[in-house]
């Protein structure tokens, strides 16, 4: 069956390129057969990064940018996380409501995802349902994620472009310096610039934006938009040229993307490691053995751990001695 | 990690409430199910795009408007010509029991009328679920 979807998902069939982002999302062996088969394939489109409170319009951004990017024949894929109910495990993922602008339009391609308790930010499936949506061949792919936490620097990883979108009542979200918002932003855009106290806010914006570190030759600017009527959209899209260009100048494209390769394989090996570890027999015994002797006094929990983690060492100096 | 059922709630046609359709959702959304809503008036060819992008394991359409007879079928032909034959496809809205029978002949699973409670969707959604082989 999933071999069916390859086949098909390489001649362009999107309904194979969605069955097998279900068939990731489920995750386990089979979503990373998968992965395996589509990374030969990854890593030609340019991530974009469209982060900010919720309602701050990124969605209805989002759709402003499709409709540039089509005009100049530049297809879009799109990858928009919802938070997911703490109490109920399920969500409303309702970002297409104000994406309509690329309905019809093969060139075209959104993907709603649940958070899934993962913490704020970009969760790791986002990132995999990037992967399916660049092996499919979508040049350009713009990453949803409602960001006001600190751990927003997630997306990051993935973006080469982020942009933060506000809005002109968001003085507290940028409250001072310590925000992670303030520090992500390649780029950031003060949306519903029809409210009043836009410029305002844009120019108090603009000068916290100079108090912060940035990368040398690139300050990050401050651009007012109206989403809902594209005021402001083509020169966003021409900002995020600029700052791609910028990247492949100082060769920072190449290294932003090995950096996210090193991280991925990174969390991969950390997943699996504490998959065999605990899953091993032998571990499940040493680990109540120990238990006993930590409840017994004769053992700190930190003495415990050692003698657990020196069994991984002992086999790994066995096996270079022969 | 696992999925959970995914539905799509869509308000094809012209008119302009979307209320039945937002408590269902939600009541979707409280039984653990992921909702994808796309708001009002949207045409077959959008809503079969929808299913196929979020790769959902049912669509539900819900039409005041009484174009049922009409969007009903055209958007289960547009599915099954897409690839979809096997996503089950409901409904509500102001829709006569006499219709409601005609449509399931047409291959619709279910016509719900007005004034169903959402936990009977709710059960039948699940037990939808729960019969269908794995795609
Ligand atoms: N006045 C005004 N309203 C806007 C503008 N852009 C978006 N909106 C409205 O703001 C509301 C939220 O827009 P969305 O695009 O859904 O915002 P979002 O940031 O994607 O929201 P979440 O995904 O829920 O976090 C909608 O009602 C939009 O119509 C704008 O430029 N001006
Ligand atoms: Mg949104």
């Amino acid at each position: 069956m999933t071999e069916d979807y390859f086949e098909r998902f390489f001649t362009g069939d999107p309904l194979a390129a969605s069955r097998l982002m279900s068939i990731i999302e489920r995750g386990g062996a089979e979503a990373e057969k998968a992965l395996d088969r589509l990374f030969p394939k990854v890593g030609r489109s340019y991530r974009i990064g469209i982060t900010g409170p919720t309602g701050s319009g990124k969605s209805t951004l989002i759709n402003g940018l499709i409709l540039e990017y089509r005009r100049r024949g530049i297809t879009v894929g799109v990858v928009a996380e919802d938070p997911t109910s703490p109490f109920s495990g399920g969500a409303i993922l309702g970002d297409r409501i104000r994406m309509q602008g690329g309905s019809g339009d093969e060139g075209v391609f959104i993907r709603s995802i649940a958070s899934r308790g993962s913490e704020t930010g970009l969760s790791a499936c986002a990132t995999e349902l990037a992967d399916v949506l660049d092996a499919f061949g979508k040049d350009v792919i713009l990453l949803e994620t409602i960001g006001v936490g600190q751990l927003e620097y997630k997306i990051r990883l993935t973006a080469y472009t982020t942009v933060v979108v506000l809005t002109p009542d968001a003085g507290d979200e940028v409250q001072g310096l310590k925000s992670g918002i303030m520090e992500i932003g390649d780029i950031f855009v003060v949306n519903k610039a029809d409210r009043p106290d836009s410029e305002r806010f844009a120019q108090e914006l603009a000068s916290m934006l100079e108090l912060r570190r940035s990368e040398p030759g690139w300050k990050p600017p401050v651009l007012p938009v109206v989403a809902t009527k594209g005021d402001g959209v083509m020169s966003l899209m021409e900002t995020i040229q600029s700052h791609r260009a910028f990247l492949e100048e100082n060769g920072k494209l190449e290294s932003k993307w090995v950096e996210s390769l090193k991280n991925r394989i990174t969390m991969a090996t950390e997943e699996k490691l504490k998959e065999n570890f605990w899953e091993n027999q032998y571990t499940k015994e040493r680990l109540d053995s120990a238990f006993v002797d930590v409840k017994a006094g004769r053992k700190s929990p930190y003495a415990a751990a050692r003698d657990l983690l020196s069994s991984i060492a002992i086999k790994k100096s066995v096996r270079r001695r022969k | 990690m696992g999925r959970l059922i995914k539905v799509l709630i869509a308000k094809p046609g012209l008119d302009g409430h979307d209320r039945g359709a937002k408590v269902v959702a939600n009541a979707l959304r409280d039984a653990g199910m992921e909702v994808i809503y796309t708001g009002l008036h949207q045409t077959p060819e959008m809503i079969v795009e929808a299913a196929i992008q979020e790769d959902v394991d049912i669509v539900s359409l819900s039409i005041l408007s009484g174009a049922h007879m009409t969007l009903f079928p055209r958007v289960r032909e547009l599915m099954d010509a897409q690839g979809l034959e096997e996503v089950p496809l409901i409904g509500g809205g102001i829709i006569p029991d006499k219709d409601a029978e005609a449509l399931i002949e047409k291959g619709i699973a279910k016509i719900f009328g007005p004034g169903t409670e959402t936990g009977e969707i709710v059960k039948f959604i699940n037990e939808l679920k729960q019969g269908k082989k794995p795609k």
